[in-house]
């Protein structure tokens, strides 16, 4: 294991910022599981062809006087251990610290894996994002936002952050709470949990389940199967690429906007307790106002509603507020 | 024999609308009057199948046509809180969604008021509670690493949402 | 990715802010004038559309009177003052829809007993409850909704005067004078069915 140090100084008032960085190499054949367990600080692993997994990290302590930032940020580590096909990477701090009004330490970890590799990867404070990684990723985080880019077959626990993850393949499942989720060209088999946040997909494929509760959903040029389950909040979805094959809405307490672009064909059929369903487009709605079945062209999606206490609102093009901006 | 009372008369008696003394004498006529007897007898009858004719419900129809309708021209009604986001947090409710979401069948009732009231506490709850914990993880995190800035800020976060949270829902409105 | 870089541990969309504060206050006093209305519904239903069942004679005509009743019932809650029993509040709202009603109509209702000639009556299998029921309908006015609240919906003199706006005294009055026309009525009926 390579480690090269290097110190700075930067004084601000009466504090001193001290700079160390720590960089590491060591042999990780594909296939082998990396664990990585960090807190303070930004974690960003990604996935390349190499046998090697790489870290380098930053260590920031700013303290009252050099020589106790000094003699801090040379305690703090981050332990890199192969144990029974596990690659450990371990930031430690020291257990007992000077306190001090002033003190402030981070680690910003920049770690690169086999692309094949099993990660599994927890942060607190700070952010953890991924790409890359083909092997499959549990990471959890707490206090920060985890991105995740390019890979594969995914686990995340999410709480106090944003989830944003873009291109995933494989399976990707998400549990955040005190946070939104954003999920860009992500196909195959997802499912979201998501509360006391919005959701907002974009391009979906596959199997897709979406359960929010106390927020927004949004989904736009979604294909293959989709399921939104909102509680508490509004959807808004869209029928607008003949590769969808099935939408399902399902609403509580809501409101939900519904867009079918023009010429694209669908099937629609739903009903709503406790609420109204306005159209625009020629579909059929009964009396009460509580069901509503028609369709367009040959084929197309199956679209499924089905709200207590929501209101439902079909059409063709967007809502515009009074500000003219579509609606959220 | 005194004269036959009116049908008015029967009527108060029967209700014990008249004073003492005059119930006492309309009694007495009556063991002698047959006349008086039948039609106290019938007033009576008329009285009873009255009373005991069955309340009746309305269709369950009846009351969506009326939230049709107390809901018509005010569509705003209680979905003011698109926008609200992620705030609403800690107001509602909703069943649990394990799986694919089942279909609502053709029976199934919205949820009433107390279900929703039930969810509510326990939503609250939940948000209390994770709030709560956010705080207590960020006190533990600046008690070691005080002038951390994501420390801080998460923080900061947290209490003003914990603030915000209580003052939502103790203050009852602006 | 850069938005993700500008904002670790941002969680500030996540938690209420004062913005919506009156937001969440409007949701939650909808929501209660929602739910009290639904329990003022389930409460008061069946006696709104008793009422003007007997009052109008068939259920189609009741259940529209019945909706009336609750539409109005809904827009008028906040002024509602509270000196009066709720129920009272809606009977006399009932009343007058019923009446309202059957002006609008220009014509009494006759339900069931629209063809029950007193000759029918004396044949008719119907018991006299259902008798009273449709006989109810031809009543005068003022005898019908004393009858109706008193002796079919079981109010008392005290609450009637309060629902109609007259004494007890003229309650009582009102009640006596109408069991004695519906005896005139239907004494065949009871002669020949109840009383042999």
């Amino acid at each position: 294991m390579l480690v090269l140090m290097l110190s700075l100084f930067v004084a601000a008032g009466t504090e001193v910022t001290v700079v160390r960085e720590l960089h590491s190499e060591v042999l990780c054949p594909s296939g082998r599981s990396v664990k990585v367990v960090h807190h303070y600080g930004d974690l960003r692993i990604s996935g390349s062809a190499s046998e090697k997994a790489k870290m380098d990290a930053i260590i920031r302590v700013t303290g009252r006087d050099k020589r106790s930032a000094t003699e801090l940020a040379d305690k703090i580590d981050i332990g890199i251990v192969t144990r029974d096909e596990t690659l450990f990477v371990v930031t430690s701090y020291p257990r007992h610290i000077q306190p001090c009004p002033v003190l402030s330490y981070e680690v910003d970890v920049r770690l690169v894996v086999p692309e094949g590799a099993s990660l599994v990867a927890h942060n607190a404070f700070g952010g953890l994002m991924v790409s890359g990684v083909k092997g499959g990723c549990r990471l959890a985080n707490r206090f920060g936002d985890v991105g995740l880019d390019r890979c594969q077959n995914c686990d995340v626990v999410s709480r106090y952050g944003d989830v944003w993850v873009w291109a995933n393949t494989g399976f990707l499942l998400v549990d955040n709470r005190f946070g939104n989720v954003f999920l860009d060209e992500v196909t195959d088999r997802v499912r979201v949990e998501n509360r006391y946040g919005n959701v907002k997909g974009t391009g979906l494929d596959g199997i897709v389940y979406l359960d929010n509760r106390f927020g927004d959903v949004r989904t736009r040029h979604s294909r293959g199967s989709l399921t939104v389950a909102n509680h508490y909040g509004d959807i808004s979805a869209w029928v607008e690429d003949s590769a969808l094959t099935d939408l399902d809405v399902m609403s509580e307490l809501g409101r939900v906007e519904l867009n079918l672009a023009r010429m694209v064909p669908y099937q629609l059929g739903g009903r709503t307790v406790q609420g109204l369903i306005r159209s625009t487009l020629p579909l059929q709605v009964d009396e009460q106002g509580c069901r509503v079945h028609g369709f367009s062209g040959h084929g197309g999606a199956r679209v499924h509603l089905s709200g207590t206490w929501t209101d439902f609102f079909i059409q063709s093009e967007p809502i515009e507020n009074a500000d003219g901006n579509e609606r959220r | 024999m005194k004269q036959c009372y009116s049908d008015e008369i029967l009527s108060a008696y029967l209700d014990h609308d008249l004073e003492p003394e005059q119930i006492e004498e309309i009694g007495r006529h009556i063991e002698e009057c047959s006349g008086c007897r039948s039609a106290l007898e019938q007033i009576t009858a008329i009285r009873d199948a009255a009373s005991s004719l069955e309340q009746l419900e309305p269709c369950e129809k009846t009351w969506f046509e009326i939230q049709r309708r107390v809901r018509k021209g005010r569509l705003k009604r209680i979905w003011v809180w698109s926008g609200v986001g992620a705030a609403a947090a800690v107001v509602l409710v909703v069943f649990l969604v394990r799986g694919r979401p089942v279909q609502v069948p053709e029976t199934t009732p919205a949820p009433g008021r107390r279900q929703v009231e039930a969810g509510l506490v326990q939503e609250y709850d939940d948000y209390m509670r994770g709030i709560d914990k956010a705080v207590e993880e960020c006190k533990t995190a600046l008690s070691e690493n005080p002038h951390n800035p994501r420390v801080q800020r998460a923080y900061l976060e947290a209490r003003s949402s914990q603030i915000n949270a209580l003052d939502v829902f103790t203050s009852g409105g602006d | 990715m850069s938005e993700y870089q500008q904002n670790p541990g941002n969680h500030r969309e996540a938690h209420p802010s004062k913005s919506v504060k009156s937001k969440l206050n409007g949701i939650t006093d909808a929501l209660n004038k929602e739910f009290d209305f639904e329990e003022i519904y389930i409460e008061n239903k069946s006696r709104v559309f008793s009422t003007a069942y007997r009052f109008v004679g068939n259920r189609a005509d009741a259940e529209d009177i019945t909706q009336d009743v609750f539409v109005k019932v809904f827009k008028n809650m906040k002024t509602f003052r509270g000196d009066a029993a709720i129920s009272t509040w809606i009977y006399r709202i009932t009343v007058n829809a019923c009446f309202d009603f059957l002006r609008k109509r220009k014509r009494q209702y006759m339900s069931s007993l629209e063809d029950c000639s007193e000759k029918s009556l004396v044949s008719s299998p119907l018991s006299l409850g259902k008798v009273i029921e449709g006989m109810v309908t031809r009543l005068p006015e003022a005898y019908r909704k004393v009858f109706i609240l008193y002796d079919i919906q079981g109010l008392k003199h005290r609450e009637i005067a309060d629902i109609l706006d007259i004494t007890q005294g003229a309650s009582k009055s009102l009640l006596h004078r109408a069991r004695a026309k519906l005896r005139q009525e239907l004494s065949p009926y009871v002669r020949n069915r109840h009383l042999g």
